[in-house]
This record gives C-alpha cells, structure tokens and sequence, in this order.
C-alpha cells in the first residue's frame, strides 16, 4: 500500500518507511531526524505464567523509536530543527570533519565461542554517531592536552543491543562499534572523536 | 489446554537523567540509583567512574563489601562531574606523566618458578584511570624506574565478596587482579603499573 512521507511528501510503500503518530515517514526524512529522535534501546523479559509458577522465558534487547511518537504534522518542523542541529553541531566540531562520535566504551575484543583468532588483538570503541556518517574507512583523532592521537578505522559495526554486526556505515543518531587494529589506551569513555 | 499467559517486563530503571537513554539493569550494564532518587544509565556512570572508584570495607563476616560512592551523588552533582570529567581525566594524565592508564599495586604474591618454569606474580590493585587487558605489553614503575612487562592474565580481584560489576575486567575505578609470569620481576605494593 501506497503512502505519502509526512516529511517530505513522496510516496512510500507501507514496509520501506518508519511509522509516526497518524502518518508515515520515509527513510531519509527518518535519517535526517535521527540527530534529535535516537533510537533508544532497552530490554525485555518475557515471563511464562503457564500453571507452573513464574519462570523466565526470554531476555532480549529492544530498540524503541520516539519517531513512532512524533505527530505526522510536526515532522516538517522537525526536520527543520535537525538541519539546524546539525549545521550548529558543524560549527562547533568543524565542518571539516566526516563525523563526530561520542565514545561510551572501549575495550580489547573478547573471543566467543566459535569465533576466528582473527579478531583477538582488535580494539572495539563503542559508542554514538553524534554528526555526519563513519564508514570503514578513515581515522580517528583525539585531542589530549600533551598531543593529538589518531589511528585508522578498519571497520565499523552495528550494535543489536547484545552482538556487534558488521557493517558498510554507521549513520548519524546511531550507535555502534569503530574497530581499529591497534591498542587505543588514550580513548576513555566520555571522549569525543573526531572522524577524517 | 490452559492459556498461557506471559507478562512482559523491561530490564530497566527508566530514563536516565542525563544522557536520555534507557538505564539498563541488565548484563552488568550497571544503571545508579542516586541519593536522590534519581536514576543514571551504566555508560553515564563509567564515564566519572575513575572520580569514584569503588570502594571497599570489611563487614562483619570479615569480608570485604564493596560501597559505590556514585550512589552518594545526587542528579546536581553527578551531572557536575559528569561535565568536569574530560577536564579532570587530563589533569590525572598530567600529574601521572601523561601515562594511558595506570593501576596501583596493593598486594603482590610471587610464586617461585623452578629449573624449567618463571615466577608468577599475583598483583592485586587499583585502576586509577584508562584500562587494562590481558595480553598487553606495559610498564612496572618500581622506585622511579621503569621496567617492561606483558600481563598474562587480568581478572576479578579475589579478595572481595560482592563482584566486581564491570564488563570487562581491568576498568577504571575497580580493583582488578593481574597476572604476570617473568623473571626478575621488581614490585611492591605501592608501585605502579603504566600503559604507554
């Protein structure tokens, strides 16, 4: 079925688009607001009340999406306000810069069961895309008060909430992995990183 | 056949009142109730953990029982820190020499090695800020001098009752134990560990 973008106005099919309260939006009117509408994750426990007590069935993440909250007239307007976001977050970070991104963790990458050796030694900085999009390739850079330090990306990777998945790009409002081959003990949580 | 029912509930402390996110209590993501009542998402509180390191007292049972000052903070003051934790990082940086990442020895037990095999050392510690990983090469600095090392293995500091409620072993602000098979090893409680 056949609907029109609240944003922009395009016509969208039905499964391609992101539902908001009494409209639809389409995928790139949905990108552009997700530097003021990230999704927000959460987790679930399902508990089975069958006759037998409570016994836990199911623990699984969840993403929540404010978007689907947002009323279909005010989309316009909200799209308006991300572009001045954005331009203001240009201004402060530097419009040089691909991208901005907030680190939450960073760790040495652990081995699952059933993983290659190959991704022991690789160094995960998770965290959110802030500004613009990162891509797997580039460099980072942060500024410490004795020197400014950079490492190459090697790839980037999507959080589900419990695994890290890779991928092509992390787009701006998301979160997700920067995995660099080498250690990178002068990124703490909290830091701001500045992609090339 | 009965119906079975199940119940739905989210593995979180609702918003945290900093960052917006989900304060997810589940798989050590480790959400803070505030004196106030408030609530702070795990990633929120890593980020001012080296601020507040986890502190740990011997209780009755002569065991020692860990007190988590951020639950001190109220909202106010927690997002004060929070604000002044990138600045107060740099000046620890400053004042450590600009070191990565430095632990402080408490306890060291070495076991002799034989004909054939190199002493083990048990270092129990502090991580006064950046993290460690096992397999990493870093520095023993004993008496002003400086001494190359690798950590063989970084875990959980045993001598504790309550676990330590960090993802990754080796985090700022947590005691941790590392391991480290060398010969003539020079350390003593007091001493510290560096990562460059």
């Amino acid at each position: 079925m056949q609907e029109k973008c609240s944003g922009c106005g395009t016509e969208i099919e039905e499964n391609e688009c992101v539902a908001c309260e009494g409209g639809y939006i389409c995928q790139e009117c949905a990108k552009k607001l997700r530097i003021l509408f990230p999704k927000v994750l959460t987790w679930q426990k399902e508990i089975d009340r069958a006759g037998r007590g409570d016994v836990d069935v199911e623990e699984r993440a969840i993403w929540l999406d404010p978007l689907a909250e947002a009323s279909s007239d005010e989309i316009p307007e909200m799209i308006k306000r991300a572009d001045e976001e954005r331009n203001a977050r240009r201004q402060h970070y530097g419009a040089d810069n691909r991208a901005v991104f907030i680190v939450d963790d960073n760790h040495k990458r652990m081995k699952y069961p059933g993983e290659s050796d190959k991704v022991l030694g690789e160094y995960v900085i998770m965290g959110r895309v802030v500004l613009g999009d990162i891509s797997g390739n580039g460099e980072i850079a942060v500024s410490r008060r004795n020197k400014v330090y950079t490492k190459t990306i090697k790839r980037v990777e999507l959080t589900t909430g419990v695994i890290l998945t890779k991928t092509d790009s992390i787009d701006e409002g998301n979160y997700g992995a920067i995995v660099v081959q080498e250690d990178t003990p002068f990124i703490y949580p909290g830091d701001t990183l500045i992609i090339r | 056949m009965s119906e079975v029912k199940t119940k739905i509930e989210y593995l979180d402390k609702g918003t945290c009142e900093v960052c917006g996110r989900k304060a997810l209590v589940v798989r050590k993501l480790g959400a803070k109730d505030l004196k106030d009542g408030s609530v702070i998402c795990g990633d929120c509180a890593r980020k001012i953990r080296f601020m507040y390191p986890v502190m740990y007292k011997m209780n009755k049972q002569n065991k020692l029982e860990a007190k988590d000052p951020i639950k001190e903070l109220n909202l106010d003051e927690a997002k004060e820190a929070i604000g002044n934790a990138m600045q107060k990082l740099e000046d620890m940086r400053e004042s450590n020499g600009f070191h990565n990442a430095v632990f402080r020895v408490d306890e060291v037990n070495i076991k002799k090695g034989g004909l054939f095999s190199k002493p083990i050392a048990t270092i129990t510690g502090y991580v006064i800020y950046g993290r460690f990983d096992k397999a990493e090469y870093c520095k023993i600095i004993h008496d002003g001098v400086e001494q190359e090392t690798r950590i063989a293995e970084l875990g959980d500091d045993y001598r504790f009752s309550t676990p330590v409620t960090t993802i990754y072993p080796g985090e700022a602000g947590y005691p941790c134990l590392i391991t480290i098979v060398q010969k003539g090893l020079n350390i003593k409680p007091g001493d510290l560990i560096v990562k460059d």
